[in-house]
């Protein structure tokens, strides 16, 4: 049976070569979370012409903490949403295992 | 469910130690229960008694103290990561004839096996990177 | 113990920082432990293979030399990216004969039958 695995992406698009060699993995059953300075890759989410995280995996969690410390705001993509360290513990149940990028 | 959670960056330096920290916290919240926390590369760092930061910052060192002894958290940082780091225990700085020893309330040092041990065990793994 | 598939990914140069050192380190000791472990080296981690290392001349313990090691703990399965290879033109012939260059697909098939997966 195929699994689903939670991945998590603590860096911005900067580190180009972290961000590739996740997308080359990542699966369309598998979701993303994006923390610390990854949350930065959240205004891409909102962006239409250009091809983000949603279009590669189910969805995409921001951590809330890490995104409103950095001043920035929830997107309105209907393929994310932003989540507690609680919904965190929780998704790590829900998917097969933890694959962390950093 | 049995965690296990893998500390990689050192408190400060980056959030690595941070976000582990919310985490494990996050996790006294629900029915799931932490195997080990287990500390390599700079993570050894959070287990030093000796790091002082600033009055008016948050102490992440006392935050990891307080809720190892609040909840019995089993915490171990790389014997050998932490040695090359400067983070040593009594036993340690006896054998290696240091002046002084510094490894914080609450945690143990231990080799990888115990890392291993906890990935083998647990049915689930999360690494906090640097 | 149960037996787990463990994943290490090696996306680190050697010498420049620990991170070589450290994933070798717990390869060898997954693999004391019994468990079964495959090496996979991608990004910059592909220089670790280049041989002939002259490490004594920055002080460091040879990388080459430790995953010389690797067969006798029973660690067969290495490998590397073929992609990351070509993007730093490193020739192949220049790579340890022991390590398989293997495509995205095989990589992504690496990374879902894993039970544990840790980038160094």
């Amino acid at each position: 049976m195929p699994t689903a695995t939670l991945h998590t992406l603590n860096k911005p698009e900067s580190h180009a070569e972290l961000n590739e060699e996740l997308a080359r993995v990542i699966s369309p059953d598998d979701a993303l979370l994006l923390l610390e300075d990854g949350v930065y890759q959240a205004l891409r989410l909102d962006v239409t012409e250009s091809k983000d995280w949603s279009a590669l995996c189910e969805h995409v969690y921001i951590l809330e903490d890490d995104l409103h410390a950095r001043g920035l705001k929830p997107p309105s993509n209907p393929n994310s949403t932003v989540i507690s360290y609680l919904e965190f513990v929780k998704l790590c149940v829900q998917y097969d295992k933890i694959v962390s990028w950093y | 469910m049995k965690f296990s959670i893998l500390v990689l960056g050192a408190p400060f330096s980056n959030q690595a130690a941070y976000s582990a920290y919310r985490f494990v916290e996050a996790m006294m919240e629900t029915e799931h229960t932490i195997h080990r926390v287990f500390f390599y590369q700079d993570g050894i760092h959070t287990s030093s008694a000796l790091a002082t930061p600033p009055q008016d910052e948050h102490d992440l060192y006392e935050a990891w103290q307080d809720l190892i002894a609040s909840h019995k958290i089993e915490c171990f940082s790389c014997i050998a990561a932490a040695a090359r780091r400067g983070v040593i225990d009594a036993a340690e700085a006896d054998r290696h004839g240091r002046p002084a020893n510094n490894l914080a309330k609450g945690f143990e040092l231990a080799g990888l096996g115990q890392l291993v041990e906890a990935m083998v065990v647990s049915d689930r793994l999360v690494t906090f990177g640097k | 113990m149960t037996n787990k598939e463990i994943l290490i990914v090696c996306r680190s140069t050697p010498y420049g920082s620990s991170n070589a050192k450290e994933a070798l380190d717990l390869v060898l000791a997954a693999a004391t432990f019994d468990q079964s472990v495959t090496l996979l080296f991608s990004g910059d981690g592909c220089y670790q293979l280049i041989g002939k290392h002259q490490s004594e001349r920055i002080h460091s313990k040879s990388m080459e030399r430790m995953m010389s090691a690797l067969p006798v703990y029973g660690v067969d399965n290495i490998y590397i990216d073929a992609l990351s290879l070509k993007k730093r033109a490193i020739n192949p012939e220049l790579i340890n004969a022991s390590a398989q260059a293997i495509d995205t697909d095989t990589i992504k098939s690496l990374y879902e039958s894993a039970t544990t997966v840790l980038h160094f």
